[in-house]
C-alpha cells in the first residue's frame, strides 16, 4: 500500500521545522512530491536498488562515524536519530521515481539474497510508510518543546491510517475514533512526563539517601583493617610524557584529606572555585614559577568529568579544554571536559595551590591518640627541629617497617583494645601505602606539624614505554603531605618503604602485553575523536567522491522510460535481442508471411521453408537464432558472423524472388 | 525436566508466533516497531519528544486491540471444494463458495485456511535425534532447538498466507479461487478456515473460526526430465495378455490349427470349425513385452532425511517422465513390507504410482538385503532396472553387480550432500548410466540426462 499523495512532503516539511533541518527538507519533500505529477519513471534493474541501498549503508555508517566524533556522547543518539531521513532518502527516491511500486525484499538483506528459496526472499515491500515512520521518529527525536508537536503528529498519523480506513466503517465514526485515540494519548504524555518527574525525584532523592551513608565523592576509604591481599588491576589509567630530556614527576596527587576517622579519610573543604580558563584553553593555578618543568598527562574522563592527577607545585595547565573547579585541599575537578583529557601540566618545585593549613591538619582522632602519642614519645622528638622530626619519622618507618599486600590477623586485635592502625605501628608494622600514609600524617600531627594525607599515583620507572610512562591502577598510592612551616609550603612526605618492590608485588597477568596493546590503540583513536584539529570535519568531505562514484554506477547505464506501464519488470535485456534474424523477420512480415501470434517458431519455420527461397539458409539462421535466443553461452563471434553473412544472403536472394513475382503479377 | 521446560517453551513461543502472525497486519508491525523505537527513543521526557509519539502510538494499539477483539466475519457460511491431489512446489488452487447469510455487506474480510498443529507432542520431542549427531554443535543438542524446527515442519504441509476475499453482498453467494503453497508431500489435513476482519485502524485483526474438516494428498515434488531412454529388451511375461491386455505383442496372431485336447473353448475358431466341420483353434505369439524396475532406497539413516525427500522426487520425476506407453513400470521399495506396484497401460496409472510415492516412509527396522531379496525375486521378467539410492557403498554396489550378472541393464541415481564425485564401483563400464544428484543441483542434474 503507498501512502496518500503529499503525505510524506508534509511530513519530511514537519521533520524539517522540528529538527531546524528545513533548509533540507523543503527540496527532499518537493523532490518527493514531484514525483506524482512527473510520468517518467526509472527503470532500475534489481542490482541498481541494491546499489541504491549500499549506498543509503554507506549514508547510514558514515552520519554514525561523523556525529560520533563531532558530537558529545550524549547527544549523539538523538542527533543520529534525527538525520536518519538522510540517509534511507536515495531508497526512497528509487521508490517515487522507479518503475516498481514495490522493492524486493533481497534488496536491503544479504542473507536472503544467499537464500532465494526461502519466504522473505521472495516479498516485496513499499517502503513509503517506512520511511513516513523514520521520518516522525526523526521529528520526535528533538527537545524543542512546542505546542503544536503533538496535533501535528497526531494530523499526520490520522492522515497514515486514513488510507487503511476498513470500507465498512463510516467515515465518521473513523474520525470520532481517531480523535478520542488522540485525546487519550495527549493525556497520556502529559501524565508520563509528570510521572517522570515524579519517579526521576524520588529516586534520586532516594539513590543520594542510599549512598551518602557508603560512598561520599568527598572521602577515601581505606583498606585499613581489611583483612586479604589488595587487588589492584593492571588498567592503564594515565600516560604520562615528559619533555625531552626531563624526567617524570614521581607522583601525581589527585586529591587530600585533612579529617581521619575509622579508616575513613574526608575533605572538610567542600566548596570549590570555579578557575579561569583562558581562550587559548590555559589555566593558571598559581604564579609561573621560575624553575619549571612540563609533562604531558592524558587520561580518560568519564562524560567529561572527572579529578585531575596532578604534580605537585603544579602552577599551570594547558591544552584543557573544559571547566575545571579547584578548592583548598588543590582538588582540579574537572567538568564538561572531552572524554580523553590530554593536558600539558607545568610544575616546579616550591609553591602549591593548596590552601593554608587548618586546625584539622593537626587533628589526631581520639581512637588512635594513645597509640600515637607513645609512638611519637618513643621516637624522642621534642626539641628537635621540624626537618630533624621528619628524617626521624622516615627513618622509624625505613627501619622497623615492610611492605606488604598481604594483611593477615596478625593487623587485627581480637580484643579491640587497639585499632588496625594502632597495631600496625606497634605490632605488624607491615602494611600497605595507606598504612604508612595515614600512620605518617597522624605522627607529624602528634609531632606539631601540619600534615594531610594525600592519594594519586605512581610514576613508575620500569613502566616506562618509549618518551612514555603508562601509569597503571595498581600504581595507585597514598602518601602524607606535610606543612615546611619555614617554607610556607606543602611537601610531600612519602615513607612508605622499598617503593622499588612493590610493583613486583603485584603479580601481573599474562595477558597483560595484550590488553596493553588494545589499550593503545583505543588511546590513539581517543585522542584523534577527541582532537581540537576536527578531523571529523573531514570526514564528510571523504564520504562524498565515495557517493558520488556510487551514483555514478547507479545512473550511468540508465534508460529512461516514457511509459511505466510498458515496463515489465525485467532487468536485463533478454538475450538474442539484438539477432540479425529481426531483418528476415521484418522482411517476412512485410511480405504477409510473418509469424503469427499462436505460432511456434518451429510451426513458422515449417510454414516457411517450402515457400521461401534459399530454405536451408534460412533453416541454418532459425538454428542460429534459437541458439542465440536459447543459449546464448554457446554461440562464438564465429557464429554471430555466419547468422550476418548467411541472413544478407537469404535477404538479398528474397529481394530477388520478390521482385521477379512482381512483374508476374502486374501482367 | 529441562526438556519439558524447553518443549513447554518452544510450544509457547510457537504459539505466539502463530496468533502474531494471523492478528497482527503489516500496518500493525509498523506501529509496533514505531511504538518500541519511540518508547527507547523517549526514556527521558526531558531529553526529547519521543515520549509524546510513543503515547500515542501506544494507545492507538491499545484501541486496536480492544476493537478486534470480537469475532470477525460474523453469519458467513463457508465450503471448500478441493482437488484430489496436489503438489509440492506447485500453487494448489481450489474453490471456496461464501455464503454471506447476514443483511449487510461484509466488507475487507481476509481467509485464512486452519490446518492440523505442526508442533510436535512432548514424547516425539522427548526422543532424541541420534543419529546425525556429528552434524549437529554442541548448543543444537542440548536446546534441540533444530530438533524442535525440523519436527515442526515435517507436519507443515503447506504455505498458508492471509488472502483477501472479496466484497461478500446481503444474502448472496460468491465463488471464491483461493490457493495454498504444498511444501510437503503426504495427507494434508485442513481443519477449517478462520475469517480475519480488521480493527478500524487496520493494525490488528478479529477472528472467527469455521469449521470445514477436509483433506488432500500432496504428491511429491517432480523435476522436469528430457525424454528418459530406459535400457532393456523384452522379455517374456508369464501373464501374458491378461496382465498387459494391450501391451506389446499380446494381440498377435500367429495361426490356425486343429484342435487338441486342453485346448480352451475361448481360442475355437467358429467360422473355420462351421466350414472345415472339425474344431479348429487360434495360435497366437507369446507374449514379450518390456518391464521396468524402478528401485527407490528407503533405507535412510535419519526419520526427515532431505536426501530421501529429494530421493523420492526423482523416483516420481522419472515415473511421471516415462512416455513408454509401450512398457510396464515396477515401483519397488520396502517399507513396513516390501512393496512391488506395477502401472503401464492396462494395469495402473501413473497418478496411482505418485500416490504411493506420495506417503512413502524411511524404513529403519529391515536393512538393505531385503530390497535387493525383493528385485531379484522379479529379475526373470525386469527388462531393466532403475536404482534411486540414498548412499553409493558396498551392499549398493553388491546389489548393482548381483543385477548387471544376470545381464539385466541398471541405471544408477545417486542423491547425496556430498560435493565430491563418487566412485563409479561396478557401473565403471557404463559411466553413461551413472547420475550423481548432489542435493541443491537435483533439478540441474536431472534436466542434463
Amino acid at each position: 500500500m503507498k501512502t496518500p499523495p503529499f503525505l510524506l512532503g508534509a511530513t519530511l516539511l514537519f521533520w524539517g521545522w522540528q529538527t531546524e533541518l528545513l533548509v533540507w527538507a523543503l527540496p527532499m519533500a518537493l523532490l518527493v512530491e514531484t514525483s506524482h505529477f512527473i510520468s517518467t519513471r526509472w527503470d532500475f534493474s534489481l542490482i541498481d536498488l541494491k546499489r541504491i541501498w549500499n549506498l543509503c549503508a554507506v549514508l547510514f555508517f558514515g552520519a554514525g562515524v561523523v556525529l560520533y566524533s563531532s558530537e558529545e556522547a550524549g547527544r549523539v543518539a538523538l542527533r543520529f536519530t534525527q538525520w536518519l531521513p538522510f540517509p534511507f532518502f536515495p531508497m526512497m527516491l528509487a521508490q517515487v521515481y522507479g518503475s516498481r511500486e514495490k522493492m524486493p525484499l533481497t534488496v536491503f538483506s544479504w542473507i536472503l539474497r544467499r537464500s532465494p528459496e526461502s519466504v522473505l526472499a521472495n516479498k516485496t515491500l513499499n517502503i513509503s510508510f517506512v520511511y513516513f515512520g523514520v521520518c516522525l521518529l526523526a521529528a520526535s527525536a528533538t527537545s524543542q518543546s512546542s505546542p503544536l508537536f503533538y496535533p501535528c503528529i497526531a494530523l499526520l498519523i490520522a492522515l497514515a491510517l486514513a488510507a487503511n480506513r476498513p470500507k465498512r466503517l463510516p467515515q465518521i465514526v473513523w474520525m470520532i475514533l481517531i480523535a478520542s485515540v488522540s485525546l487519550a494519548g495527549h493525556f497520556g504524555h502529559q501524565q508520563l512526563h509528570a510521572l517522570h518527574s515524579a519517579v526521576e525525584g524520588t529516586l534520586a532523592r532516594w539513590l543520594v539517601g542510599l549512598f551518602s551513608r557508603q560512598y561520599n565523592v568527598n572521602e577515601s576509604r581505606t583498606a585499613i583493617g581489611r583483612v586479604g591481599r589488595i587487588q589492584l588491576s593492571g588498567n592503564i589509567v594515565l600516560r604520562v610524557r615528559p619533555d625531552t630530556g626531563e624526567a617524570a614527576p614521581p607522583l601525581l596527587r589527585d586529591a587530600s584529606y585533612d579529617v581521619y576517622k575509622q579508616g575513613i579519610w574526608r575533605s572538610s573543604q567542600n566548596e570549590f572555585a570555579l578557575a579561569f580558563v583562558e581562550t587559548n584553553e590555559v589555566v593558571n593555578l598559581q604564579p609561573e614559577k621560575k624553575l619549571n618543568f612540563s609533562v604531558h598527562i592524558a587520561g580518560y574522563l568519564s562524560r567529561g568529568r572527572g579529578q585531575l592527577a596532578l604534580p605537585p607545585g603544579v602552577f599551570a595547565l594547558s591544552n584543557f579544554p573544559g571547566v575545571l573547579k579547584t578548592n583548598q585541599l588543590a582538588w582540579a575537578k574537572v567538568e564538561e571536559g572531552p572524554g580523553l583529557l590530554d593536558l600539558v601540566a607545568s610544575y616546579g618545585p616550591g609553591k602549591t595551590f593548596d590552601g593554608a593549613p587548618t586546625d584539622s591538619d593537626s587533628h589526631v582522632p581520639r581512637s588512635e591518640g594513645r597509640t600515637v602519642r607513645e609512638v611519637v614519645e618513643s621516637l624522642n622528638l621534642d626539641g628537635k627541629t621540624e626537618r630533624e622530626k621528619l628524617e626521624i619519622i622516615s627513618r622509624f618507618f625505613r627501619d622497623n617497617f615492610t611492605y606488604s599486600l598481604d594483611i593477615t590477623r596478625q593487623h587485627t586485635d581480637a580484643t579491640g583494645q587497639k585499632t588496625p592502625l594502632g597495631k600496625f605501628l606497634t605490632d605488624a608494622r607491615s602494611g600497605h601505602c595507606e598504612y604508612f600514609g595515614t600512620a605518617a600524617v597522624l605522627l607529624l600531627r602528634e609531632a606539631k606539624i601540619p600534615a594531610r594525607y594525600a592519594t594519586g599515583y605512581l610514576v613508575d620507572d620500569s613502566e616506562r614505554k618509549g618518551k612514555t610512562y603508562v601509569v597503571r591502577e595498581r600504581d595507585a598510592h597514598a602518601w602524607a603531605l606535610v606543612f615546611r612551616t619555614n617554607k610556607n609550603v606543602w611537601e610531600d612526605f612519602d615513607v612508605t618503604p622499598a617503593s622499588a618492590d612493590r610493583a613486583a608485588k603485584f603479580k601481573a597477568s599474562r595477558w597483560e602485553p595484550l590488553r596493553d596493546f588494545f589499550s593503545i590503540l583505543k588511546f590513539y583513536f581517543s585522542r584523534w575523536r577527541w582532537s581540537k584539529t576536527s578531523y571529523s570535519a573531514y570526514l564528510k568531505w571523504l564520504l562524498i567522491p565515495l557517493i558520488l562514484f556510487l551514483a555514478w554506477r547507479i545512473f550511468s547505464s540508465k534508460q529512461r522510460k516514457k511509459n511505466a506501464m510498458d515496463i515489465n519488470g525485467s532487468d536485463f535485456p533478454w538475450p538474442g535481442q539484438d539477432s540479425e534474424f529481426y531483418l528476415c523477420d521484418k522482411k517476412l512480415s512485410d511480405a504477409g508471411l510473418g509469424r503469427q501470434p499462436h505460432e511456434l517458431l518451429s510451426q513458422w519455420q515449417a510454414r516457411l521453408l517450402p515457400t521461401v527461397p534459399l530454405p536451408e539458409s534460412l533453416q541454418r539462421i532459425f538454428e542460429l537464432h534459437r541458439r542465440l535466443r536459447f543459449d546464448p553461452r554457446s554461440v562464438t563471434s564465429e557464429d554471430y558472423k555466419i547468422l550476418k553473412s548467411e541472413v544478407q544472403q537469404w535477404l538479398e536472394a528474397f529481394d530477388e524472388q520478390t521482385k521477379s513475382k512482381e512483374p508476374a503479377e502486374v501482367k | 525436566m529441562f526438556k519439558r521446560y524447553l518443549y513447554f517453551n518452544y510450544r509457547a513461543f510457537s504459539a505466539l508466533k502463530f496468533w502474531l502472525r494471523r492478528r497482527v497486519t503489516a500496518a500493525g508491525w509498523l506501529v509496533l516497531g514505531a511504538t518500541l523505537a519511540a518508547a527507547a527513543l523517549g526514556v527521558d521526557t526531558n531529553v526529547s519528544l519521543a515520549y509524546q509519539t510513543f503515547t500515542l502510538l501506544f494507545f492507538l494499539m491499545l484501541a486496536s486491540v480492544f476493537l478486534a477483539l470480537g469475532p470477525g466475519g460474523k453469519n458467513i457460511s463457508v465450503e471448500r471444494i478441493l482437488p484430489r491431489f496436489g503438489s509440492v512446489g506447485e500453487p494448489l488452487f481450489y474453490t471456496i463458495l461464501l455464503r454471506n447469510n447476514s443483511g449487510k455487506t461484509q466488507r475487507s474480510l481476509n481467509l485464512f485456511e486452519e490446518m492440523a498443529d505442526p508442533r510436535p507432542s512432548f514424547e516425539e520431542f522427548s526422543r532424541a535425534p541420534e543419529m546425525d549427531r556429528e552434524e549437529r554443535t554442541v548448543l543444537d543438542r542440548a536446546y534441540r532447538f533444530d530438533w524442535w524446527n525440523r519436527l515442526s515442519s515435517r507436519q507443515t504441509y503447506a504455505r498458508i498466507e492471509g488472502q483477501l476475499l472479496p466484497d461478500l453482498p446481503a444474502g448472496r453467494e460468491q465463488i471464491f479461487r483461493a490457493e495454498l503453497m504444498p511444501l510437503r508431500r503426504g495427507v494434508m489435513r485442513l481443519t477449517g478456515v478462520a475469517l480475519a476482519s480488521p480493527d478500524p485502524f487496520g493494525l490488528f485483526r478479529s477472528l472467527r473460526r469455521l469449521p470445514a474438516a477436509q483433506s488432500v494428498l500432496i504428491l511429491p515434488k517432480r523435476y522436469s526430465m528430457p525424454p528418459f531412454a530406459l535400457p532393456g529388451a523384452m522379455k517374456f511375461q508369464q501373464g501374458g495378455v491378461s496382465m498387459a491386455s494391450s501391451i506389446g505383442e499380446s494381440e498377435e496372431f500367429v495361426a490356425l490349427r486343429e484342435y487338441r485336447p486342453g485346448d480352451p473353448l475361448r481360442r475355437i475358431h467358429w467360422k473355420s470349425f462351421a466350414k472345415i466341420g472339425k474344431p479348429i483353434v487360434k495360435e497366437f505369439q507369446e507374449e514379450f513385452f518390456v518391464r521396468h524396475a524402478l528401485v527407490l532406497d528407503t533405507f535412510s539413516p535419519q526419520t526427515n532425511s532431505e536426501i530421501f525427500e529429494e530421493a523420492v522426487s526423482v523416483a516420481a520425476s522419472i515415473a511421471y517422465g516415462i512416455r513408454d506407453e509401450d512398457s510396464l513400470l515396477d515401483l519397488m521399495f520396502v517399507g513396513p513390507q516390501a512393496f512391488c506396484f506395477t502401472s503401464g497401460r492396462g494395469v495402473a496409472h501413473t497418478e496411482q504410482m505418485l500416490e504411493i510415492l506420495a506417503s512413502v516412509q524411511t524404513c529403519r527396522d529391515k536393512d538393505f538385503s531385503s530390497l535387493e531379496h525383493l528385485v531379484l525375486e522379479h529379475s526373470a521378467q525386469i527388462s531393466g532396472c532403475i536404482c534411486v539410492f540414498l548412499e553409493w557403498d558396498e551392499p549398493r554396489k553388491t546389489f548393482v553387480q548381483s543385477l548387471k550378472a544376470q545381464n539385466i541393464p541398471v541405471s544408477v541415481f545417486v542423491v547425496t550432500s556430498s560435493k565430491d564425485s563418487l566412485a563409479l564401483g561396478p557401473m565403471a563400464d557404463e559411466p553413461q548410466h551413472f547420475h550423481t544428484l548432489p542435493l541443491g543441483k537435483v533439478a540441474e542434474e536431472l534436466a542434463l540426462l
